[in-house]
């Protein structure tokens, strides 16, 4: 606002009586409130006392920078202490999210990280590496050829793919549809295409509209299928029992973009009856739960499956087939987070279900296919490599499959 | 420090202005003077001694060009040592690798660059200073015998590293005897939160358009993505250059001290000569000041003129930067303005009275197709990609060499759809609508150094500031484009 030089001259009546001392003129109002306000946004800053997670974005908060002259005069000291200034500063999650509604009300489609759909269904701004995803592809089929266990790829397409109808206009595709296809080229029948089944479902609740996951209805869908490739009858949806674990939970994307109007998802878990009546271990063989109850408390609800991403988990039937029958498998799961609230439907079809993350499972992943292949006492007939496709296609740790 | 950050607005701002209404009036400049120091070493911690040197320098010159008296041999010799030590530290710090590069290139030596990095406000800093220096030598101010006063005026914080470049004698009475008071804070306070609204509201968000652009691979930008690009450029650096001059303007105002204009809605001129009397005024100024009247401005004939506004204006885009880009984006202007002096200046006043509306329509566009391409050299500093861009903006693209740059993207209409609110804001603040309607509204407003503020003006501001707030919290993008000046 640039002052008008010919106002200042002119000569008004009103001089007369705003300089004769009218004890709450405006410019006083707004001089004495602006120092207030600030004087008391300040005192609260100092005097909170700093937190050191955020709850609404879902991550650790800059701690107060330390103090040496090295990074004074480098200039860290200055960047960190911003840093610390804006994550602690009073009322965070009021501005982040005034933020951010504040570009969904002005017709903005995305905040940066995250793009926003119709009907509060939020999707993450996916990166696809394509050299990447070509290298993973080929990790993925060296255990077949190691060691002539039939393995199966199921590439889980995310929200951004099956529900685009939603999509804010002219979002820039994605390229996860080139990338099923290159994969379905170069394994055949050995990939596992859920993309029709779920295409089919998608006016139903098969993707969280604020966390990057498919939900339990979703990942259902994509067992249906994973199941017949693998040559067994799907268990029909009624004969599982449908738990509604929670109805205000709020995922991954609703952290990064929090506003006013998130809206919150309900979590359900589809529970058959060999799962109901199994238990887990992890790699020191220290029992853990399949189904955590305690995430259901805090925030990140869906780690309720598994436990979130153990690097190495084996589920287990208790009850003991092998007496009756001598035909039980077992099978081997290469997965990222996707696979959580899948795994367990595969127990009605397998006594064990042996779960490895890549991205923190150390060991050598041969060796521990060999070893579970030579010292177990069930057949490992079956591995599924199961990623959802962004994720594939940036995941340096899927290669560990082969080496 | 930035302008633009939690620090200065929760920490730093309060504090100050806590300090130097509770000093007395004599210790108001030590206030000052500390803070500015303490704000300048934030971000810069080693090159504040560089500023000190300056300041000692330049505050000795004026004793020594006291001394000269009316000597013209003794002044010309002061005024040749003031200005070589000045632009020579300028020169080292801000142009010597520059020379480096050249010489290497053109001598085909492997000299080393030197490790050193742009002191912040430099370029700034030492251009006031000269001022002072140069307005001394012609008579036009006193000389400033106070250091701290002196030091005050070369290192406050609110015109220090992002200008306005101010002139000694704009502020030699104000260092001494300034009033404080209600309406002139709560004016400083209206003043500062605009600037801060354009920068971290509409300027931010456009750059972010610009740089998502940026980013993508000459073969993948469409006719449309280089528009874009250039248009939202445009915009970023006015509202990111304007609204930290809005932000100096009102800090100077809440510690009394009156600052000159620094834009003045430069988007509406009907030619490249009125825009630059409306962009970056504190630099054109200095730049006829001290340059283009020296060296016979227009009183020595058409081709002395011409030589001197080439000159001028190639200095002028160097100041910029040192790269060439910036020398080529200033001569692109220096060209300009002459073939308006020579013929397009006619032309258009030729039009303009044939047809008022569309003559005056058709001037200003053709000033915002000049202007906005000279961005486009402004902000692609790599010439190969330059030259490109240039080329597909025309239509002239080689693509990958197989396939040429498509028209537009889905991207392109994206961004547009998606920014369709902050382009539209920034468009229509742009044109000084507001203003306009605003001044006719209220035009019998309160003379006398104050100006009473109406309600609607406090809640407008209130709102302003909360929102401005909350995008600096939020957000992760917060460019500092002045770093190369």
């Amino acid at each position: 606002m640039e002052k008008n030089k010919n106002f200042e001259k002119q000569n008004n009546i009103n001089s007369e009586k705003a300089k004769s001392g009218l004890k709450f003129n405006n410019s006083k109002i707004l001089a004495l409130g602006f120092a207030l306000l600030s004087l008391v946004i300040l005192l609260f800053c100092i005097f909170e006392k700093d937190k050191a997670f955020s709850e609404v974005e879902n991550r650790t908060l800059q701690k107060f920078p330390k103090i040496s002259v090295n990074a004074i005069v480098n200039g860290s000291f200055g960047e960190d202490f911003e840093k610390y200034a804006q994550d602690t500063v009073v009322l965070r999650d009021f501005w982040v999210k005034l933020k951010n509604t504040t570009e969904f009300v002005s017709l903005k489609k995305d905040n940066g990280s995250v793009y926003f759909g119709e009907n509060g269904q939020l999707y993450g701004m996916e990166k696809i590496n394509f050299p990447l995803f070509r290298k993973n592809v080929e990790a993925v089929q060296v255990p077949e050829e190691n060691f002539g266990i039939r393995t199966k790829v199921l590439l889980a397409p995310t929200a951004s793919l099956i529900l685009k109808e939603k999509l804010p206009k002219n979002v820039p595709s994605y390229m996860q549809n080139s990338m099923m296809e290159s994969t379905k080229e170069l394994l055949g029948e050995n990939f596992v295409d859920v993309r029709e089944v779920l295409d089919r479902c998608q006016g139903e609740y098969i993707y969280y509209k604020t966390d990057h996951h498919w939900t339990s209805l979703g990942a259902y869908y994509a067992y249906t299928e994973l199941a017949k490739s693998l040559g067994f009858k799907p268990l029909p949806l009624e004969s599982m029992e449908r738990i509604k674990l929670s109805s205000d939970f709020e995922g991954t994307n609703a952290a990064k973009a929090a506003t006013f109007f998130t809206k919150k998802d309900e979590i359900f878990a589809y529970v058959g009856e060999h799962a109901k009546n199994a238990e887990a271990f992890d790699m020191e063989g220290k029992k853990v739960p399949i189904f955590d109850e305690s995430y259901l408390e805090k925030r990140d609800k869906y780690a309720y499956f598994l436990g979130g991403n153990l690097p190495f988990m084996v589920l287990q039937r208790k009850t003991d087939e092998r007496e009756k029958i001598g035909n039980v498998k077992s099978i081997l799961l290469i997965k990222d987070s996707y696979a959580n609230c899948l795994a367990p439907m595969l127990l009605e079809h397998y006594h064990r279900v042996y779960v490895i993350d890549p991205r923190y499972y150390r060991k050598s992943i041969k060796q521990s296919i060999s070893d579970i292949r030579y010292k177990d006492d069930i057949e490992l007939s079956d591995i599924v490599v199961l990623y959802n496709a962004p994720q594939f296609s940036i995941d340096v740790n899927v290669s560990a499959v082969a080496r | 420090m930035l302008f633009s950050s939690v620090t200065f607005l929760v920490y730093f701002l309060p504090a100050v202005i806590c300090l130097y209404y509770m000093a007395p009036a004599r210790l108001k400049n030590l206030v000052l003077l500390v803070a500015s120091l303490f704000f300048y070493a934030w971000g810069e911690p080693v090159y504040i001694f560089l500023m000190l040197v300056s300041i000692i320098f330049n505050y000795a010159s004026g004793f020594a060009i006291e001394k000269a008296g009316n000597k013209k041999r003794s002044i010309h010799f002061v005024m040749t040592v003031n200005a070589i030590v000045n632009l020579g530290l300028l020169g080292f710090f801000k142009y010597g690798n520059f020379l480096i590069e050249n010489i290497n290139t053109l001598l085909s030596m492997d000299l080393e660059s030197m490790d050193l990095s742009l002191p912040i406000g430099i370029s700034f800093y030492t251009f006031q200073a000269m001022s002072y220096a140069i307005d001394l030598s012609r008579g036009k101010v006193r000389i400033q015998k106070n250091l701290l006063d002196f030091a005050v005026y070369i290192c406050l914080f609110p015109q220090l590293i992002a200008g306005p470049i101010v002139r000694f004698k704009t502020v030699e009475e104000q260092l001494q005897h300034r009033t404080h008071s209600f309406e002139l804070f709560a004016q400083g306070i209206v003043r500062f939160v605009f600037g801060l609204a354009k920068k971290v509201i509409i300027a931010n968000n456009v750059g972010q358009i610009w740089s998502i652009i940026n980013e993508k691979d000459i073969a993948d930008l469409s006719v449309m993505s280089v528009w874009i690009a250039a248009f939202a450029f445009s915009l970023q650096i006015y509202f990111d250059f304007s609204g930290y001059s809005d932000m100096a303007i009102g800090l100077g105002k809440m510690f009394g001290f009156k600052f000159d204009e620094n834009f003045n809605y430069p988007y509406v001129s009907r030619s490249i000569t009125e825009f630059w009397r409306r962009w970056h005024i504190s630099l054109g100024t200095w730049f006829k000041e001290y340059v283009y009247i020296p060296l016979g401005g227009n009183k020595a004939g058409i081709v002395r003129q011409i030589f001197n506004i080439l000159i001028v204006w190639s200095l002028t885009g160097l100041w910029h930067g040192a790269s060439w880009n910036f020398a080529i984006w200033g001569t692109y202007f220096g060209f300009f303005l002459v073939m308006e002096k020579l013929i397009i200046g006619k032309v258009l006043d030729r039009i303009v009275s044939l047809n008022a509306v569309l003559g005056t329509l058709l001037a200003r566009v053709y000033t915002l197709l000049v202007v906005g391409i000279s961005w486009l050299i402004f902000s692609v500093e790599e010439s190969n990609r330059l030259i490109a861009m240039l080329k597909i903006m025309f239509g002239f693209g080689d693509g990958n060499g197989v396939v040429p740059n498509s028209l537009y993207e889905q991207q392109d209409l994206y961004l547009l759809g998606s920014n369709v609110a902050v382009l539209l804001l920034a468009f229509v603040a742009a044109s000084g609508l507001p203003k306009n309607i605003y001044v006719n509204i209220v035009n019998n407003r309160v003379t006398g150094g104050g100006r009473a503020i109406e309600v609607y003006e406090i809640v407008l501001i209130f709102v302003l500031y909360i929102l401005s707030f909350s995008f600096i919290v939020a957000s992760t993008y917060n460019p500092f484009l002045y770093f190369r000046f």
